[in-house]
């Protein structure tokens, strides 16, 4: 298969973009895993009991668990992986999510035991994340240790990564023998490559392709589409003019015209509340935003503008340089200039874009997703009060206590239907509120040739090779 | 060459050399200067959209991107010192490590498309020199002013189209083998041809016009004998300065030439390193592109001496 992506390390704590992720994720087996429906299901851990309130969780290896080259997984392993991700030394993005653990032990190499710093029930998605994946003694950190169905048998960076399957792994015959990454493609090429035999699946479909393919129905089925946990928004500062005001807030989520948004970006879905499907707590019957040009005149007018915002000093709206992105701002750009908002595109490279935008924007253009399903992953690092810059993501730098006890509540209650609840009371507030105008939910699609199967857009994976199989296998 | 203009060539070759290591270093001051001062923050890049600010801020100290600038540079200095090139930010590896692969696929690239460029570019050129005539001429410029004048991904696109998607001959870009090269090849060398023959065309039709040819002529010397060893020589003093500064500027990555074919050579690697903002890679390919540059030139500055005897 073909990207134009490349991965940044395969070093497992070190692992954090999508195809670093995706690769290491098939090399590696953890205590849980997601299941096709994005469903935590027990991994290498066969059971685990929960104590002391939630604050204790004691897990028990599965019998005769081995990496590639037949040596038994310990427990222990998985202790040595955990501390490497939070040393400070290693500078793991990961690190920040085990902060609540209070300490990890194999009492015996069956056993492992992980206590809290306070209930968090969100500990089994974190094991499930790759960062938690036992690392093997005396194995050389660059790579993941191989405990999964495939294992890395040659990486050139920005070049292609090579998996071999893993013939110690459970079920390996069901797996191909080699998948072969090429990194860093041009878009321009990957499609020919398709046609003259080189790569036998696009995992995402230049979106020029996908205008071609419109038309011919033979491509269409061999096209997979599916929407991933990842909410396209329009942000605003609530710190600074004219964002202070609700109503303008209130007044730029009412102008924009999400379908035609949607259109542009080539794919996805009109989003109908902060958080994405896949997130529990994602509300899929709630209706999704109408443009209403003269309900957010009207706002305007009610905050003090009829007629428009005044002319005065510039608001700007920041952007990561990109084709797509420009096409989008462009289309908020003209949306809010109708009702009477004019703001002034920035648009920045990425590495300014990611260093700025949390304290330099008016307003921006962003994409937010969360590490593992969980509403308050995705919520706490964006909207909650303690996450307003220099500290934290909070880029609205929004401050509210009734919507921040609500998340704080939510965080704390076990998962299921009550903390959905409190989940959906803060989204209902943020949404009134408006600190963000959320636009559309993406889209991911992968293009496969016939025989080739089990090709998905996994609702928390997203990239996923395991799956994957060659004709009738 | 007697002793005497040795020795001068040997003075000539010292002051050269020392001339190099001086504008190398140069280089490295500005290229630091400039990449330091390049907005974004290569931390922020790394930890990814998700990342707080203080996983930012750990990254920051991890990189000793905390440091002043001015000490930053002098342990850039001691390291380079040691020909350590220092550790990619992105990929994590060491930059010569990343550069020893990329190179020879650089190296591969342009050297081919300079020979075709210069042997083919100055054959041609000399050829309807030599043979002047409306038709022949014409269609030279047509050439000349086609191939200048079209973009090379553009024509990369159309070799693509043709031999890769309509015939189905060669392989969709990459790298690695002769059949990986002939695409890139002919793209880069169209473009190039075009210009040397018509550089060739213009110099040995002029040194044609000149006395000497006539008094060659009128020696007795045969007409082919004439352009090659007297009417070519004299033009191929602008000729070497040319491709001089072209090999070096081909060395340094066919930036359009490799992205159209994915021909993983320095040119990428120089685009992706500054999108990426990793520093230490940039300064590695810069430095290395300079070296060349600079040998290319007193390359050239030492062969003038012994194409032309009057420089000295």
């Amino acid at each position: 298969m073909a990207t134009s992506d490349d991965l940044k390390s395969l070093d497992t704590a070190l692992a954090f973009d999508t195809w670093s992720t995706a690769v290491v994720h098939a090399c590696t087996r953890r205590l849980v895993d997601y299941d096709a429906a994005g469903k935590l299901q027990p991994d290498l851990a066969e059971k685990w009991e929960i104590q002391d309130g939630g604050k204790s969780y004691c897990f028990t290896l599965g019998q005769g668990i081995q990496y590639a080259d037949g040596s038994p997984i310990q427990a222990a392993h998985f202790v040595a992986a955990l501390a490497r991700v939070r040393d400070p030394k290693t500078a793991s993005p990961g690190a920040a999510f085990f902060s609540g653990i209070a300490s990890v032990d194999a009492p015996d190499p069956g056993t492992l035991v992980v206590k809290l710093k306070a209930p968090d029930p969100t500990l089994l998605n974190l094991m499930g994340l790759t960062f938690a994946a036992p690392l093997k003694p005396g194995q050389d950190s660059k790579l993941p240790s191989p405990s999964g169905p495939y294992q890395v048998e040659e990486y050139l960076p920005g070049e292609k990564v090579t998996l071999a399957r893993n013939p110690h792994s459970e079920a390996a015959k069901a797996w191909v023998e080699k998948i072969v990454v090429q990194l860093k493609v041009a878009e321009a090429l990957q499609m020919t490559r398709f046609q003259s035999g080189e790569v036998d699946l696009l995992p995402a479909v230049p979106a020029a392709e996908l205008a071609r393919l419109a038309g011919d129905a033979e491509a269409q089925k061999r096209l997979v589409r599916g929407v991933v946990p990842q909410t396209w928004y329009f942000g605003m500062n609530v710190t600074r003019a004219p964002w202070t005001n609700p109503k303008v807030r209130a007044a730029a989520a009412l102008a924009l015209d999400r379908e035609r948004i949607v259109q542009l970006a080539g794919g996805g879905t009109v989003a109908n509340g902060i958080l994405p499907p896949g997130v529990p707590g994602y509300r899929k019957e709630r209706p999704a935003p109408a443009r209403d040009v003269d309900g957010a005149k009207k706002l305007l007018a009610d905050a003090g503008f009829p007629g428009g915002l005044p002319p005065g000093k510039p608001i700007t709206l920041w952007l990561a340089s990109n084709e797509k992105y420009q096409r989008l701002a462009e289309a908020i750009q003209s949306d809010l200039k109708e009702v009477g908002i004019p703001v002034e595109l920035k648009s920045v490279v990425l590495s300014e874009y990611l260093s700025g935008y949390r304290t330099k924007a008016d307003c921006w253009f962003g994409g937010w997703y969360p590490d593992f399903p969980d509403a308050g992953n995705f919520l706490e690092p964006v909207l909650h009060g303690r996450s307003v810059p220099p500290k934290g993501s909070n880029a609205a730098h929004y401050r509210n206590t009734e919507v921040d006890g609500l998340l704080d509540r939510a965080h704390a209650a076990p998962l299921g239907a009550e903390r959905e609840a409190l989940y959906g009371q803060a989204e209902d507030r943020l949404l009134s509120d408006a600190p963000w105008a959320p636009l559309y939910f993406e889209e991911e699609t992968r293009y496969a040739r016939d025989g080739i199967q089990g090709i998905t857009v996994h609702p928390v994976w997203r990239q996923i090779l395991t799956g994957i199989r060659k004709g009738g296998a | 060459m007697t002793s005497d203009s040795r020795v001068s060539w040997a003075a000539l070759l010292l002051r050269r050399l020392g001339g190099a290591a001086g504008t190398l270093l140069g280089v490295t001051l500005v290229t630091f200067l400039v990449v330091y001062r390049l907005p974004g923050d290569p931390a922020a890049l790394l930890a990814g959209p998700r990342a707080d600010p203080e996983v930012i801020a750990n990254i920051r100290r991890e990189l000793k991107l905390d440091q002043p600038l001015p000490l930053q540079y002098a342990d850039y200095l001691v390291r380079l010192a040691h020909l350590d090139l220092g550790q990619s930010y992105v990929r994590r590896e060491p930059v010569a490590e990343v550069i020893r692969r990329r190179l020879p696929q650089t190296l591969q690239l342009a050297l081919a498309g300079w020979l075709c460029w210069l042997l083919f570019g100055t054959a041609l050129g000399t050829w309807v020199a030599a043979r002047p005539g409306r038709w022949r001429e014409g269609a030279l410029l047509g050439f000349s002013i086609l191939g200048v004048s079209t973009p090379t991904f553009w024509v990369g696109l159309l070799l693509l189209y043709l031999f890769v998607t309509r015939w189905k001959l060669l392989p969709a870009g990459g790298s690695g083998t002769l059949r990986h090269l002939l695409l890139p090849l002919l793209a880069l060398s169209f473009a190039g041809v075009a210009y040397y023959a018509r550089v060739a065309h213009t110099t040995v039709r002029d040194a044609l016009a000149q006395d000497y040819v006539r008094t060659a002529r009128a020696k007795g010397l045969s007409f082919g004998s004439v352009v090659c060893r007297h009417a070519l020589r004299n033009a191929l003093l602008p000729l070497v300065t040319l491709a001089g500064a072209d090999l070096a500027a081909l060395l340094g990555g066919v930036v359009f030439t490799e992205s159209v074919f994915d021909w993983k050579g320095m040119g990428q690697l120089a685009v992706e390193s500054v999108a990426l903002v990793d520093l230490p890679m940039i300064l590695g390919v810069v430095l290395v592109s300079a070296i060349f540059v600079v040998l290319a030139n007193l390359i050239v500055d030492l062969l003038y001496p012994l194409l032309d005897p009057r420089i000295r």
